[in-house]
C-alpha cells in the first residue's frame, strides 16, 4: 500500500464502492483536512478521500501480498473471533 | 578503553552497551570523535566508539555497532551558503541512492508509522476485544507485534480508561479523550502523538495487518467479508 500511494495523499482499498479506510495509508499533510472534518462533525473517512488525492486500490492490485483479503477481515463477533483464530492456525486461542 | 564526553550520543550509547561496567580508561572522556581516534592511534587505548568514517581515516579497524539518525539544523539566514547546500546536496543524493523499497521493506521503514485503533466498543463481541486471547498473546499484542515489523513507530489508540495489554516500551500508547468520535479522530490523536516522536512520517493504520489476525476497530458500515 505505501508502495501504491506514489505522490498522492491517501492509498486506499475500495471493493464494491466501499472504502476500507482502517488499513489504508495516509500521508501527514492530510492532517488539516481531517481536523477540519472533525471541526464540522464530519466524521466518516470517506469525507477525507473526497478532500484530497485519493489513489483508489483495487483487490486485484493486493494479490501478490494478500490474494483472499484476509486484512480486510471484520471481527466483530464470537464467530469472527472463532474464524479468525482457525485461520491463523491457533485453534482455541490459548 | 577511551570514552566520550557526558552529554554526547556516544556517549547514551556506550553507557547503554556497557551496562554498568567500567573498564579502565572510562574516565578519560574526550570530547569528539577525532581525540578518540587519535587516542587509539597513540596506543593510549584499544579501543573506543566513533563514527566508521573517523576510524577509516585514522587508518584503524572498525566494527559496526549500530547506525544512528541525525537531524541536520541550520538557520533559515544561512541555509543559501555554499557550504550548506553542499551538504543538503549530499543528503539528497544519498537518500536518492538508497530508494524507497531498494531494500524491501527497510525503505518504507523510514517514512511511515502506523496506527492502531483499538478503542472500539466490542458491543457484538461481549467482551472487550483488544484483550481477547491470541495464540498466547492477545489480540492487539499480536497486531502491534506484527504491524511493527512493517513500519515503526506504532501508536496505539484506545478509548478513554480502557484497559490495554503489556506493549513493549517503544510503542506510542495515548487515550482519546472523547468516545464516538470515529476512526478519523482516534488517527488524528495518534498521528500528533507519533509526530512528537518523529516527523515526516506516513500515517498507517492497519485493520488487521497481520493478514492472520483480527480487526481491532469496528466499522458498521463496511460489508461483513
Amino acid at each position: 500500500m505505501i508502495e501504491l500511494l506514489g505522490d498522492e495523499d491517501v492509498a486506499v482499498m475500495e471493493i464494491d464502492g466501499f472504502a476500507h479506510p482502517l488499513s489504508a495509508v495516509y500521508r501527514r499533510r492530510t492532517l488539516p483536512h481531517v481536523e477540519d472534518l472533525l471541526a464540522h462533525d464530519r466524521l466518516r473517512p470517506v469525507f477525507l478521500f473526497d478532500l484530497v488525492r485519493t489513489r483508489r486500490v483495487t483487490p486485484a492490485e493486493m494479490s501478490d501480498v494478500d490474494p483472499q483479503l484476509l486484512t480486510l477481515r471484520n471481527l466483530n463477533t464470537p464467530e469472527d473471533y472463532r474464524e479468525a483464530l482457525a485461520i491463523a492456525g491457533l485453534g482455541d486461542g490459548t | 578503553m577511551v570514552n566520550r564526553n557526558q552529554g554526547s550520543g556516544t556517549r547514551a550509547l556506550i553507557d547503554r552497551l556497557l551496562q554498568g561496567v567500567r573498564p579502565a580508561g572510562y574516565a578519560v572522556q574526550p570530547r569528539n570523535h577525532h581525540a578518540v581516534a587519535a587516542a587509539i592511534v597513540q596506543h593510549r587505548a584499544d579501543w573506543g566508539v566513533t563514527l566508521d568514517t573517523i576510524a577509516r581515516n585514522a587508518g584503524l579497524g572498525f566494527l559496526p555497532l549500530r547506525e544512528e539518525r541525525y537531524d541536520f539544523v541550520v538557520p533559515r539566514s544561512r541555509a543559501h551558503r555554499p557550504a550548506v547546500l553542499a551538504v543538503q546536496e549530499t543528503a539528497d543524493r544519498a537518500v536518492h541512492a538508497r530508494g524507497v523499497g531498494a531494500h524491501g521493506h527497510e525503505g518504507a521503514d523510514v517514512t511511515a508509522g502506523g496506527i492502531v485503533l483499538c478503542g472500539g466498543r466490542s458491543r457484538r463481541m461481549g467482551s472487550p476485544k483488544a484483550l481477547l486471547p491470541f495464540g498466547g498473546e492477545t489480540m492487539l499484542q499480536r497486531v502491534v507485534r506484527l504491524l511493527g515489523t512493517v513500519v515503526s513507530p506504532i501508536a496505539v489508540v484506545g478509548a478513554p480508561l480502557q484497559s490495554l495489554p503489556d506493549l513493549s516500551a517503544d510503542v506510542i500508547v495515548t487515550f482519546d479523550d472523547r468516545e464516538g468520535r470515529g476512526p478519523l479522530r482516534g488517527s488524528a490523536r495518534g498521528t500528533h502523538r507519533a509526530s512528537r516522536q518523529r516527523r515526516d512520517r506516513v500515517r498507517h493504520e492497519l485493520r488487521c495487518p497481520a493478514l492472520r489476525s483480527g480487526l481491532l476497530a469496528e466499522d458498521d458500515r463496511a460489508p461483513r467479508r
